[in-house]
């Protein structure tokens, strides 16, 4: 199919898909960037975690989607894609991992103290 | 000067390195300088990969940001609120201040980045590798074939800490169980319980039989074990693990039979196979699982075995020790046979002596033989 378009239509598509491999990187560097905020600024381990959590399952996602677009080659663009699908299974788990460990551990949550 | 991005990250990292380490030394806790040295094991481990070294960079990864963090994390429980002594005199660091100064000293000897020490030697090897041994990996090459003896050296130190451990923990282990069985036979109530830990309870089979049969009841020890004498483990790890299991053991074999083709090999795949045999441990606390020290130590041995009788084996056939171009008439096909046969053995090694570590330390944790 794609043989059969003409430079035209090759270049617009090329040109939309780099568009949309950037806008997704950038909304993936905007999700690592409140996480890193949240790191310094929540008070708790359990949401520290939880800021923590949003880069490592969700922003590293995006920013991988965008890079797999942005490959000249597939096969390139399908390990990308396998390194996601990994990302995304196995980072939430150690995520809850962590924080079970501290439950169980007798870790108590953030009280906000009423004053 | 050229401005480029490797060499950004690279000073980077570098710097992120020492920060990281001069935190170690400061920390107050056991605990967070187990998490920090991770760290640096992550640091270095992307200043090898910005070097050009994949091969290195694996290995960094697997054993020393994943698999020496965890063991560490895993038997350093009972020293956790452990803190340093307060120093008055800094008498003591003026041996640290010699022994730097002469180590920054003989580190400006050191080649720049890029123009090597040897480089008429990696001229060779890269000139002569296509002809001599076929082999599409430099790395695996030098380190395989040109440098085999070396990389005996190097598997014989990792089957020596593992043995050196095996030696250690085994005598302590058996005084240990032995006197906490003498102290508290006599009291009839607690007569399974063989001492309480941080980490849980920790029973002593042979009472726990004994007790089980005076009682009359047809409860087998292991059932016993299971009902309710150990903490449970986590839905979420036993799921994820079990389904990931499969591919991280393809991964460990992928990496070590295309070794030759792309970064891989021995060490590598020997400490992914590792990790995910202790990650199964890890996460099925609460079931009975064989302790296999005994088979650890068998195999590791087992693959140092393989190694020496690949050289002892070009011996027979008549050339000297480790030439593989002696076992086969076609000189690449002899090559990747004898590089083959070797990085089996560094990888049997490798799996086995990182496993008895762990295991060791499980066993001596837990109290029984």
């Amino acid at each position: 199919m794609i043989f059969r378009m003409t430079r035209y239509l090759k270049i617009r598509m090329l040109v939309l898909i780099s568009i949309i491999a950037y806008g997704l990187i950038v909304i993936g560097i905007f999700f690592i960037t409140s996480s890193i905020i949240g790191l310094f600024r929540f008070p708790d381990f359990y949401t520290k975690m939880h800021a923590a959590g949003v880069a490592d399952s969700f922003g590293i996602q995006l920013c991988l989607l965008g890079f797999a677009l942005m490959q000249t080659s597939v096969m390139a663009a399908v390990k990308i894609i396998i390194i996601m699908i990994l990302f995304f299974l196995l980072s939430p788990t150690a995520n809850h991992l962590l924080i079970a460990a501290a439950h169980k551990s007798g870790l108590k949550p953030y009280k906000k103290k009423n004053k | 000067m050229s401005f480029e991005l490797s060499s950004l990250l690279l000073g980077l990292f570098g710097f992120g390195l020492c920060f990281v380490t001069i935190s170690i030394i400061r920390s107050k806790s056991l605990f967070t300088s187990i998490i920090l040295l991770s760290a640096s094991s992550l640091m270095i481990m992307l200043c090898y990969l910005l070097m050009d070294a994949p091969d290195v960079a694996m290995t960094e990864a697997a054993i020393g940001v994943c698999l020496s963090t965890s063991v560490l994390l895993k038997f350093a429980k009972g020293y956790r609120h452990a803190e340093e002594a307060e120093q008055n005199s800094k008498l003591h660091l003026i041996p640290y201040f010699i022994l730097g100064s002469i180590m920054i000293y003989a580190g400006f000897d050191l080649a720049l980045y890029g123009e090597g020490a040897g480089s008429y030697i990696s001229d060779y090897f890269l000139r002569h590798t296509g002809n001599e041994i076929g082999v599409p990996s430099f790395v695996a090459a030098i380190l395989a074939s040109y440098r085999g003896y070396d990389t005996l050296g190097e598997t014989t130190v990792i089957f020596t800490a593992a043995m050196a451990l095996s030696i250690l923990l085994r005598g302590f282990s058996s005084k240990l169980s032995s006197q906490t069985s003498e102290s508290i036979s006599s009291n009839a109530d607690l007569g399974s319980i063989s001492a309480f830990r941080p980490e849980g309870v920790i029973i002593n089979k042979d009472a726990l039989a004994s007790a089980l049969s005076n009682s009359g009841s047809q409860i087998s020890v292991r059932e016993a074990h299971r009902s309710g004498m150990t903490p449970k483990g986590n839905i979420v790890a036993e799921v994820m693990v079990k389904f990931i299991a499969p591919f991280i053991l393809f991964l460990a074999v992928y990496i070590q039979i295309c070794g030759e083709i792309s970064p891989g090999g021995g060490f590598q795949a020997g400490a992914i196979f590792a990790s995910i045999a202790i990650g199964f441990y890890l996460a099925f606390p609460h079931k009975v699982l064989v302790n296999p020290v005994r088979v650890l130590t068998i195999a590791t041995s087992v693959g140092l075995l393989i190694y020496a009788s690949t050289g002892l084996l070009t011996v027979f056939l008549g050339s000297w020790y480790l030439d593989y171009y002696a076992l086969a008439p076609d000189p690449h096909f002899a090559q990747k046979i004898g590089i083959f046969a070797i990085e089996l053995g560094v990888g049997i090694t490798v799996a086995a002596g990182m496993m008895l570590i762990y295991f060791l330390f499980d066993r001596e944790a837990k109290g029984l033989q």
